[in-house]
C-alpha cells in the first residue's frame, strides 16, 4: 500500500510545490498594474485601426451578412437573447463599464469582483471587433487569458486601495503604525498566475515556430522568407524600415534564425527562470521590431512578459544596494500616533516606502530614545502631527512634510509636481489643514 | 464522511485551482495545431490524436494556433497585390477601395477579396448590394487583378498585371 500511496502523492506533492510555492504578492500586483493599465491605454487610445469607440461604431453600422459572432460572443450575449449583432449603445456602455471596472481594478478598489467584469467586457467588445473578419484575432487573444488568469487570482492583495484600506483601519485601532514590507509579504496562491501566462507564452512561442518549421522547414531562414513578408507588410502599411530591411538579404538571413530560435526554445524559461534577463529583452526588440517594420500589432505582449520579473528582488536589490553604496541616512519622519489623521498619513507614505528611504519615528515613545532630530526640535513643535527631518538638516511641518516626503518614495515621484503646482498646492494645503483640524 | 472532515479549505482551493490551470494549459495545446508535431507515431495513439483534432481557428477564441508568416519563399516568388476593380451601369471604371464599402482593411480582404478569388458568390452579391446601396448605383462587372512584384535578392520588380476573376453580375445574380 504505502509504495503506491508514494506513487501518487509524489507527483502531486511535485504538482502542488511547482505551482503554490510560497511567492511575494508584490510580483503578482505589479504584473495586475502594468498589464490592465496598459489594457486601458489601448481601450482609450487610438490604434491602428482608430479607437475602440470608432471600431465599435463601424462595425454596427456593417451589413449583418459581414456578421459572423465568435462562439465566445454568442455564450457571452446568450442571456440577452440577442440573434442580431449587438446594439452600439449597448456596446458603448459596456465599453465605459469596462474602462471604469478596469480603472478600480488598476488601483485595486474591491479588485476581484472589478477585474473578473474587466475581463469578460474586454473578451466581448474584442469578440464583436472579430466577428467582422477573425483572421487577425491574435494579437489580443493572450492578453484575454492574462487578464482572466489575473482575475482569478489574488492580484489584489498587496498594491490595492483595497489593502491600504485595511492597513489604515488596522493601525487606526491599534493606534500605532504597523512598519511592514510589502514586497516580503508571500501567498502560496501568487505563484501560478503568473507561471500560467508563463505557461501560455511558452506555448504560443512554440507553436508558432514549429508552424514556420513544419509549412517552410530550414528554407523559412533563407532569408527571401522574411524579406518577402517585409516587402508586403511593408508596401501595405506603408513602413519604411519594412521596405529598407526588406532589400538586405544577410540581414534578413540572420533576422529569421534569429526570430525562429527565439520562438522555439523561449519555453526553456520555464525551466531556467534567469534565462528571462536574455529573452525578455530580445521579445521586447522582436515584437518593437515586426511592429515598426511590419505593423503587426504584438506590442501588447511586451505589457504581459511584467509575470516573468521579480519586481520584489530587484526593488529588494536596489534598496540593499543604497545601503551597500553607504546612502543610508535617510530624512526622519517625527509623527504622532495618537492622531488619527496622522496615523493614516503615515501609513500611506509606509505603504509605498518600498526602498526604505525614509525613517518613521512616533515621538510619544521615541523622545526618551533621544535621535539627533529629536533633540534639536523644540517640545512645543511635538505638537505639530506631522514632522519631517532633512538629512540636511531642515524640517518641514504638516501638508510640506507630507509633499516632501513624496520625492523620497519613486511610486509617488508623480505626485510631488503635481501638488508643487501653485493652484492645486494651495488647494491640497487647506484639504489638509481641514481634516487635521477634523482631528 | 471521515474524508470530508479532513478536508481543508486551503487543499479545496488547491484542487479547484488544479482544474483550472489543467484547462487552461490544455485547452491551449488542443487548439496550438502545430505542435501536434510531436503527438507519438505509435499506431495505437493515432485514434485519439484524430479525435483531439481541434476545430477551425477561432472557433475557440481567445486559445487560437498561430500560424503567422509561415510559408518559406524563395527567389522568383511573387508577392501578390490585389486591386479590385468594377464597371458601372454607365460604363465608368472604378477602383473599390475598404472606405468605398466603409469597411476595415482586413474585412475588405478576407470579405470581398477572397470571395471573388475564391468564387464565393453569395458574399460577392452581398457586397455588390452593399456597394450599389452607398452610391446609389449598379454594378455590372467585377474583377480581380493581381499587379505581382518578384521577390530577389535585394530589391522587387514588377511584373505583368494578371486577371484573376472576373464577374458580370447579371449571370452571378441569376445562378
Amino acid at each position: 500500500m504505502i509504495p503506491m500511496f508514494n506513487k501518487l502523492t509524489m507527483p502531486w506533492e511535485w504538482w502542488t510545490t511547482y505551482w503554490f510555492r510560497l511567492t511575494p504578492l508584490f510580483n503578482l500586483a505589479i504584473s495586475r498594474i502594468i498589464i490592465v493599465g496598459s489594457q486601458l491605454f489601448y481601450l482609450l487610445v487610438p490604434g491602428r485601426d482608430g479607437t475602440i469607440v470608432s471600431q465599435l461604431v463601424n462595425n454596427s453600422q456593417l451589413p449583418d451578412f459581414l456578421y459572423n459572432p465568435l462562439p465566445i460572443l454568442k455564450i457571452i450575449l446568450f442571456p440577452l437573447e440577442l440573434h442580431h449583432p449587438p446594439p452600439v449603445v449597448l456596446l458603448l456602455a459596456i465599453l465605459a463599464l469596462t474602462i471604469i471596472t478596469g480603472t478600480f481594478g488598476l488601483i485595486g478598489l474591491f479588485t476581484t469582483l472589478n477585474l473578473i467584469i474587466f475581463a469578460i467586457g474586454n473578451i466581448l467588445i474584442q469578440a464583436y471587433i472579430y466577428s467582422f473578419g477573425a483572421l487577425y484575432s491574435h494579437s489580443q487573444a493572450l492578453v484575454m487569458i492574462s487578464l482572466f488568469i489575473l482575475a482569478l487570482s489574488p492580484a489584489g492583495q498587496v498594491l490595492s486601495l483595497d489593502d491600504l484600506r485595511r492597513r489604515i483601519r488596522q493601525n487606526r485601532q491599534r493606534k500605532s503604525v504597523d512598519t511592514f514590507d510589502i514586497q516580503q509579504e508571500k501567498s502560496h496562491l501568487a505563484r501560478w498566475p503568473l507561471l500560467l501566462i508563463q505557461w501560455m507564452f511558452a506555448i504560443i512561442y512554440l507553436d508558432s515556430a514549429m508552424s514556420k518549421l513544419l509549412k517552410g522547414g530550414l528554407d523559412w531562414m533563407n532569408g527571401y522568407t522574411l524579406q518577402y513578408y517585409l516587402w508586403q507588410d511593408g508596401l501595405i502599411w506603408n513602413r519604411p524600415l519594412g521596405i529598407w530591411l526588406a532589400g538586405q538579404h544577410t540581414l534578413a538571413i540572420l533576422s529569421s534564425w534569429v526570430a525562429i530560435l527565439f520562438e522555439a526554445t523561449f519555453f526553456f524559461v520555464l525551466f531556467f527562470p534567469r534565462l528571462i534577463w536574455f529573452y525578455i529583452p530580445l521579445g521586447i526588440c522582436f515584437h518593437t521590431g515586426i511592429y515598426i517594420a511590419q505593423n503587426a500589432p504584438f506590442l501588447k505582449y511586451i505589457p504581459c512578459y511584467s509575470v516573468f520579473i521579480p519586481w520584489a528582488e530587484l526593488v529588494k536589490n536596489v534598496s540593499k544596494r543604497r545601503r551597500i553604496d553607504g546612502s543610508t541616512h535617510n530624512p526622519e519622519i517625527i509623527y504622532d500616533k495618537s492622531d488619527n489623521h496622522c496615523l493614516t498619513i503615515i501609513t500611506v507614505l509606509s505603504y509605498f516606502n518600498w526602498f526604505n528611504r525614509l525613517t518613521f519615528r512616533d515621538w510619544q515613545t521615541q523622545h526618551s530614545s533621544q535621535s539627533n532630530n529629536m533633540a534639536e526640535i523644540a517640545l512645543d513643535d511635538y505638537q505639530k502631527p506631522l514632522y519631517l527631518v532633512l538629512p540636511s538638516g531642515s524640517k518641514r511641518k504638516g501638508f510640506l512634510a507630507f509633499r516632501e516626503s513624496l520625492r523620497y518614495l519613486p511610486p509617488l515621484w508623480l505626485l510631488y509636481p503635481v501638488l508643487s503646482l501653485p493652484f492645486i498646492s494651495k488647494i491640497s494645503a487647506n484639504l489638509y489643514k481641514s481634516m487635521e483640524s477634523r482631528q | 464522511m471521515s474524508k470530508l472532515s479532513h478536508t481543508h479549505p486551503y487543499k479545496f482551493t488547491v484542487n479547484l485551482l488544479s482544474i483550472v490551470i489543467l484547462f487552461f494549459i490544455g485547452i491551449q495545446f488542443y487548439t496550438a495545431k502545430h505542435l501536434r508535431g510531436f503527438w507519438p507515431k505509435f499506431r495505437r495513439l493515432q485514434y485519439p490524436y484524430k479525435l483531439l483534432k481541434p476545430p477551425p481557428d477561432p472557433n475557440l477564441w481567445p486559445f487560437v494556433s498561430y500560424p503567422m508568416y509561415n510559408y518559406a519563399k524563395h527567389e522568383g516568388d511573387t508577392i501578390k497585390q490585389y486591386s479590385i476593380y468594377a464597371t458601372l451601369d454607365d460604363s465608368t471604371e472604378v477602383l473599390i477601395q475598404p472606405e468605398d464599402l466603409g469597411v476595415n482593411y482586413w474585412v475588405f480582404m478576407y470579405g470581398l477579396k477572397e470571395s471573388l478569388r475564391l468564387e464565393k458568390k453569395e458574399m460577392i452579391i452581398n457586397f455588390v448590394q452593399l456597394y450599389e446601396s452607398r452610391y446609389h448605383t449598379k454594378i455590372i462587372n467585377l474583377r480581380l487583378y493581381n499587379y505581382p512584384l518578384v521577390l530577389q535578392k535585394d530589391k522587387i520588380i514588377e511584373a505583368e498585371p494578371q486577371l484573376v476573376k472576373q464577374y458580370p453580375i447579371a449571370e452571378l445574380m441569376k445562378k
